[in-house]
């Protein structure tokens, strides 16, 4: 049995390996044509959920022991070595097969979505990447695969914000997404280094189980540094408060991308994570009241937000935030089937409504149609003592995006200023009257 | 008898070139036979890969050995046998990718002798040879940026340059004295190297160059990266380790700074200028951590930054030659005339972040963890850079890239051009992918510069860092070696 679940678990993992380098070989030059990448990436995507299905059926039937796949080092040195470990249980194998199937659906969806676009090969070429992130982290033993993960999926997923890119606005959207990313995966870095260098070892498979307790190795300080390093890397990439500002910049992108990645799945990576080292954010009191904080000013922040939103992509995204707040408070409390049932059912209901959300106002109208009556009559509500304050709030998006501009962006952008005059200054060059006067 | 063969592959093509392009009045066709000659000379140097006699190269000098002359005249070391491919692929890249407006005759004759120049560095090890190509590079250098009519940046960049000269051979012929001065010395060289990669507070220059002169000859220059080599074969063995300290740090903060510089500016050039800043002296500082995975990551990352950087500043120069001077301020279009040099540019700027699947990733990935190691804190400014260059890649991706740019038919990318941005880009993936064999030769490098330091040096080191920062390989033997 466990031969079938280690020859299953790498087939999920190595056929959306070579669906990324085939698109990525033939994307530039549009070598395969639509139905050819469409054939490719069926059969992949295909092969890939029916071997993780297999490997999940074919663990829950065995002995349910976290197994640790090792697939062999990508490269080794002296003391750093980069190995392709899987940590294979229900929860890795479960993520992995979820993903798989939205994955699935998602591809369907797109051929028809994209057909004939100008961008449909780049398309397909960056939601093969994100499936490999996706099912890297979800399946990651050692902490250098999950971070190439998380990278795959940053980056994949800023450019398919700008992925129309004739209009400057997706174009300035994807950096700003960009950039939280970045932070993100900084701090992700940061984590594997730091456990890397306090536990010697890249092995996370003892971060996930309760019996081996590795954590307690680790001094109270080291637990928490890593494990605020983690809720920093997971609130960037799951835009919980106060990086939620990108979430609705991020709508620019096509909306089959924007269901996978804001719906259904880059969203959730970040919980995934969170369930998947609980035992070491569980070590740390501060680290779990920091995650509790979090959710729960995410889900306030979400519910507020998306009552104001004018386009029903950003209320879903919105609405999909105040969810993903709930599922970080289950998991500092300590569930864990709770969360995981709760990602894997908002995963799927969200991605429905974003695959619908196209059509929201025709099926509306067809509906009223058939009643003969309008479903959602305006109306004007009073605004009581102290309302317009929630609503400005709620309008300006918690201010978020203000505040990382004046707390962030503001100084660095000062600082960096003064560096390019003391720069010019070095090489004996005088700032002109408009650069002085500036 | 093959390893002279060798040799003669390695250098004879540039210096036939050159030879020609002063004989021959007809630039195109001296064009074409400097492309085959680079072609030659690629696969001279990529032979020492394949074939381990050519690796045992030692041409020693016929007078009596000295300090100054050093133990050889040429000889082959582990460090530098990928290293001196590294001149006929730059090469290579020029004569192909440059526009036929932009390389004329002088300008091939002295690509030529650049790369000869840069090969003849890197099979050396004898501080008067170095110096002396080191000068040659540096006036190569000025010459071709003579043409600019920027006299204030031409004057700066002279001063620069005259100061990185004048600092290394001070230094080697205090170094190679017999007096008290030798520290003295190894500080001036490695003043120089400083200079010459343009560590803070010795950067400022680069963007200038790269802002006010012509990319070309500076990216020729500067991206071998001949400080890092002076660096590592005549400081490196002999270095205390408060120099080390002190450069490592410089090395650090110069990452960052360069990053978040790159990131802000207005004008594609400049941003390119400080994205090598802190290119190079990521490469500093993994030379001068105590691990010899840090100093493995750091060999591997000054390959991939040498063909990364180059990918990045000829993309920049082939939209030049169809746009004109480029603001970042604004979006520019093309991904649609030219999906493969956008995809290209995008990668070469990935390997510079230290991207996962290009070999920028694996040298990163070893150079940060062994920096964390050494500077526990300071380490992870290592990790901040990496985050910029990424930021400043995709700015500049997205607004040279994107936007409405019409469909103008001369946007499209000559196949030269596409052949070679192709290229790099393939090989930096392949070699990301299937690292082994790079990682082995510099780890390979790595063991050999290590243990290599003198006695002295060693001491200092040991007594000056902890046992739980310092790897045992750091202090396991004395090698023979050593230049002085």
């Amino acid at each position: 049995m466990h031969q079938l679940i280690e020859v299953t678990a790498t087939i999920t993992v190595v056929a959306p390996l070579l669906l990324l380098l085939v698109t990525g070989l033939t994307a530039p030059t549009k070598l395969l044509g639509e139905k050819g990448v469409g054939v490719i990436t069926r059969v992949a995507l295909l092969a890939a959920l029916a071997a993780s299905l297999t490997a999940l059926f074919a663990y829950l039937l065995s002995d349910r022991r976290l197994v640790l796949l090792k697939l062999g080092s990508w490269f080794t040195a002296s003391e750093a070595r980069f190995s392709f470990d899987l940590a294979l249980d229900a929860l890795s194998l479960g993520f992995a097969a979820l993903s798989l199937l939205i994955c699935n659906i998602v591809a369907a969806f797109s051929f028809r979505y994209l057909h004939r676009e100008p961008g449909f090969f780049r398309y397909f070429f960056q939601m093969a990447m994100f499936v490999v992130g996706i099912c890297s982290v979800a399946l990651a033993g050692s902490v250098e695969l999950l971070f190439v993960g998380w990278e795959l999926i940053g980056l994949s997923s800023a450019l398919l914000v700008g992925f129309f890119q004739e209009r400057p606005a997706p174009a300035d959207n994807a950096l700003r997404v960009f950039s939280i990313y970045r932070l993100s995966d900084a701090a992700m870095l940061s984590a594997a280094v730091l456990l890397h260098h306090w536990t010697g070892s890249g092995n996370l498979t003892s971060l996930f189980t309760t019996t081996e307790q590795p954590h307690l190795t680790l001094a109270a300080g080291q637990t928490l540094a890593i494990g605020s390093l983690l809720i920093i890397a997971v609130a960037g990439k799951s835009a919980l408060w106060p990086f939620s500002g990108w979430l609705p910049r991020a709508m620019e992108g096509p909306t089959p991308s924007s269901a996978v990645y804001y719906g259904a799945l880059s969203i959730h990576a970040g919980c995934f994570l969170l369930l998947r080292v609980q035992p070491l954010l569980a070590a740390s009191g501060i680290a779990t009241a920091l995650m509790i904080f979090g959710g729960v000013a995410t889900s306030v922040y979400g519910a507020l937000s998306g009552r104001v939103q004018t386009d029903v992509k950003s209320a879903i995204s919105y609405a999909t935030l105040t969810q993903v707040g709930i599922i970080v408070v289950e998991i500092a409390f300590g569930l864990q089937l709770l969360p995981m049932l709760h990602i894997a059912g908002h995963a799927c209901f969200r991605l429905l409504q974003f695959l619908s959300a196209p059509n929201v106002l025709h099926d509306l109208h067809e509906l009223e149609n058939r009643l003969g009556e309008e479903l959602h009559p305006s109306s004007k509500q009073r605004t009581g003592q102290g309302r317009p304050a929630v609503y400005l709030f709620a309008l300006e998006r918690g201010f978020a995006d203000s505040l990382l501009d004046r707390a962030l962006v503001a100084p660095f952008r000062r600082l960096i200023s003064i560096l390019d005059a003391f720069d010019r200054l070095l090489v004996f060059e005088r700032p002109s009257r408009r650069e002085r006067r500036s | 008898m093959i390893a002279f063969a060798w040799l003669i592959g390695l250098l004879g093509p540039p210096l036939a070139t050159s030879v020609l392009a002063l004989a021959d009045k007809r630039s195109d066709r001296v064009r074409s036979f400097a492309i085959a000659f680079a072609v030659i000379s690629c696969v001279a140097a990529g032979l020492v890969a394949f074939i381990p006699e050519l690796s045992a190269l030692r041409v020693d000098w016929p007078w009596h050995q000295s300090a100054l002359l050093g133990p050889s005249l040429l000889r082959l070391s582990v460090l530098s046998q990928p290293l001196v491919a590294l001149p006929p692929i730059l090469w290579l890249v020029t004569v192909a990718a440059t526009p036929s407006t932009r390389l004329d005759r002088s300008g091939l004759a002295r690509t030529a002798i650049a790369t000869a120049i840069g090969s003849l560095a890197f099979l050396s090890q004898s501080p008067l040879l170095l110096a002396g190509c080191w000068a040659a590079s540096s006036g190569l250098f000025l010459s071709g940026i003579s043409v600019c009519e920027d006299r204030r940046a031409k004057r700066v960049l002279a001063l620069y340059q005259l100061v990185g000269v004048l600092l290394l051979v001070v230094g080697i012929l205090l170094a190679t004295s017999a007096g008290d001065q030798r520290p003295l010395g190894l500080w001036l060289i490695m003043g120089a190297a400083l200079v010459r990669k343009g560590i803070f507070p010795f950067h400022a220059w680069i963007p200038e160059a790269f802002d006010r002169t012509r990319i070309g000859p500076t990216v020729l220059f500067s991206a071998p990266q001949l400080g890092t080599y002076v660096a590592a074969t005549l400081v490196l063995p002999h270095a205390p380790a408060a120099m080390l300290r002190i450069v490592a740090i410089l090395s650090l903060l110069t990452a960052v700074y360069g990053a978040a510089l790159a990131l802000r500016q207005s004008d594609a050039r400049r941003s390119l200028g400080y994205l090598f800043v802190s290119q190079s002296a990521l490469v500093l500082t993994g030379l001068d951590c105590t691990s010899t995975d840090a100093l493995t990551g750091a060999l591997v990352l000054w390959i991939s930054s040498a063909l990364a950087f180059t990918g990045l500043a000829r993309t920049v120069l082939a939209l030049e030659a169809r746009r004109g001077r480029l603001k970042l301020t604004t979006y520019h279009g093309g991904f649609k005339q030219m999906p493969l040099l956008a995809t290209s540019f995008l990668l070469f700027g990935l390997a510079c972040a230290g991207f996962p699947g290009t070999l920028g990733f694996i040298g990163q990935e070893m150079l940060i963890d062994g920096a964390v190691r050494s500077f526990p804190a300071l380490g992870f400014l290592t990790i901040a850079a990496a985050a910029f260059t990424g930021l400043a890649v995709l700015r500049m991706y997205l607004s040279l890239f994107c936007g409405r740019s019409g469909t103008r038919s001369e946007l499209r990318l000559r196949w030269r051009e596409a052949f070679i941005f192709g290229g790099i880009a393939l090989l930096l993936v392949v070699s990301g992918l299937f690292p082994g064999s790079v990682v082995r030769s510099r780890r390979q490098a790595s063991e050999e510069l290590l243990p290599s330091r003198t006695p002295a040096a060693q001491h200092h080191r040991h007594t000056s860092t902890s046992p739980t920062t310092s790897s045992p390989r750091t202090v396991s033997a004395v090698n023979s070696s050593a230049s002085f």
